[in-house]
């Protein structure tokens, strides 16, 4: 039986966002969201019996976790696929609900990576083959993908600039985004450069923070505290590791888990009233944006520019401010899943989108490497 | 597991999981790399640190569907055969995407991926012009650097136009 409406998310949390200063662990930070995340569903942590987590800090995530929580779960999944990881477990933890091998499932995530060193916190090997050139992990390699969209596409800088100015403008909605200055294509094109055509203003941030997220039967999801939002479709798919593996730079796997996501979910990138996409670097919303069909392919540094995906804008994409100008906490993906829930509860307060039934979350792990998409909705979507 | 033979200069060798290509190339004979019973047994990318260490190239083909394989491993990500023998590379090649790495120290260095006339794409970087002149489309040309940690493949920009035709061939 299709997935489709058969789960829900019925409690969502950050931890501590930004920077928490010394002491705390990334465990604190997953202690923290848990507690919030099961009082906004109105759980209670016996409740839980299936742990989800990634982590680049603790090598058994959910074990560190069940540990430090104090649950015995009957169902466990550490599926690491980067920052996409936790979309990925929303998916698995919806199937798991249904063939009954849990009942309530936490994913939660932490880091501490900007209190503990300012640059983000990775297990990631280098191919012995690649270390000799030094590419800079993980930005080189979404550089080298931006410069054959720019080659193949005309995409221009000031185009992916158009992507950080939109969640900029987005973050000043929010007022638990990191940085809500405001900024312009000038500052961004003004700003260092990293790993050419990218600079420090085309990357996410480098923050602390984390989440969770409760989620469980839709029957079971009715009778708790907050409007079950439902899983309606989840695609995953990876195609390469390594950059110099992915078969075409301009073409990630959301081409595959999009559709997958859409064909479960009975609906396409029109009926999509808000898209929480990925936004590790400026490249990743013009790829991300093609690949789930809300513009053709090479169409992207058009469809982003001028305001178009801003505030008040054609599509709302990214009203968390994203991981440009929100929180990039090492790993993003739950942070997604937080504000998809958000948006289709309507609690979003000032970038509430209007009638957000159904929000797309589309997650991206490694180079450009791992790419889950998840359809949720409102109960009317059912 | 999947057995099968090597079919290299006539001989035939049966592997078992093990690899035992010789590590070497035949100069100035042929591109392909041999496997004989008596060489020794070389994982996949310590013959390509051979070849490297002998100017050459080395990337692998699949004799079971022709496909071009790098990086080297035990068998075909296309088709699955574990029937793979080595060949080098003519040289040439193709920036196929690029980035000038910058850092507070020092000067921009390049990243690329290059895509080589036999039909693998590698990264590597683009040295002889600044990092950020580096262009996609660019015709690049195969060269060796020594670094501490052993012999590294780089690449150096070709004379547009092309030059006239070297000794070099492409391989197969």
């Amino acid at each position: 039986m299709s997935p489709r409406g058969r789960a829900a998310i019925v409690g969502v949390a950050e931890s501590d966002l930004g920077e928490v200063g010394p002491g705390l662990t990334p465990l604190d930070l997953i202690g923290q969201a848990t507690f919030r995340a099961l009082d906004d569903a109105g759980l209670e942590k016996e409740d839980v019996d299936g742990l989800f987590s990634a982590s680049a800090y603790y090598h058994m995530p959910t074990l560190s976790m069940g540990e430090y929580l104090g649950i015995r779960p009957r169902y466990s999944d550490a599926t690491s696929m980067g920052g996409s990881s936790f979309v990925s477990h929303l998916f698995h933890a919806a199937v798991a609900i249904d063939a009954g091998l849990c009942e309530v499932a936490l994913i939660a995530y932490g880091s501490t990576q900007r209190s503990s060193g300012g640059r983000l916190v990775s297990g990631s090997e280098t191919l012995p083959y690649e270390a000799p050139y030094r590419p800079r992990y993980p930005v080189s390699m979404y550089a080298l993908a931006a410069s054959r969209h720019m080659y193949e596409y005309g995409t221009t800088r000031e185009q992916l600039a158009e992507v950080a100015v939109a969640a900029r403008e987005w973050a000043k909605l929010n007022p638990k985004a990191f940085v809500r200055d405001d900024l312009s294509v000038e500052d961004v094109l003004d700003s260092r450069m990293i790993s050419s055509p990218l600079s420090v203003l085309d990357c996410c941030l480098v923050t602390d923070g984390g989440g969770a997220v409760l989620v469980t039967s839709s029957e079971r999801a009715r009778d708790l505290r907050k409007p079950p939002v439902y899983l309606l479709g989840a695609g995953e798919a990876h195609w390469h590791r390594n950059i110099s593996q992915m078969p075409d730079l301009t073409v990630s796997a959301a081409a595959e888990s999009g559709p997958q996501a859409y064909r479960m979910a009975k609906l396409g990138p029109e009926a999509v009233n808000v898209a929480l996409l990925y936004d590790a670097f400026t490249i990743n919303t013009v790829l991300f944006l093609e690949d789930l069909g809300f513009c053709e392919k090479g169409e992207g540094g058009a469809f982003v520019s001028g305001g178009r995906i801003s505030p008040g804008g054609e599509l709302a994409v990214n009203t968390n401010g994203g991981g440009l100008s929100y929180n990039h906490p090492g790993m993003y993906g739950l942070l997604l899943l937080v504000e998809a829930a958000r948006q289709v509860r309507g609690e979003c307060g000032e970038r509430q989108v209007a009638g957000a039934n159904v929000a797309l979350v589309h997650g991206n792990g490694g180079v450009l490497s791992s790419q889950v998409s998840a359809v949720l909705g409102s109960e009317e979507t059912l | 597991m999947r057995r099968r033979f090597f079919r290299c200069s006539g001989e035939s060798y049966r592997t078992v999981g093990a690899w035992s290509f010789r590590g070497g190339y035949e100069e100035g004979k042929g591109e392909i790399a041999v496997a004989s019973e008596d060489a020794p047994a070389g994982a996949p990318a310590e013959v390509y640190g051979r070849y490297l260490e002998g100017g050459r190239l080395g990337f692998q083909r699949c004799r079971d569907c022709s496909s071009m394989v790098f990086y080297p491993r035990v068998l075909c990500p296309v088709c699955g055969s574990v029937d793979l023998e080595w060949g080098t590379s003519g040289g040439r090649g193709v920036v196929y995407a690029t980035t000038a790495v910058h850092s507070r120290d020092g000067e921009p260095y390049n990243v690329a991926l290059v895509d080589l006339e036999e039909g693998i794409r590698m990264m590597s970087r683009v040295e002889g012009i600044p990092a950020e002149e580096v262009e996609v489309g660019r015709r690049v040309r195969f060269e060796v650097r020594e670094e501490d940690d052993g012999p590294v493949a780089v690449f150096v920009p070709m004379a547009e136009p092309e030059e006239p035709e070297e000794s070099e061939e492409p391989a197969r």
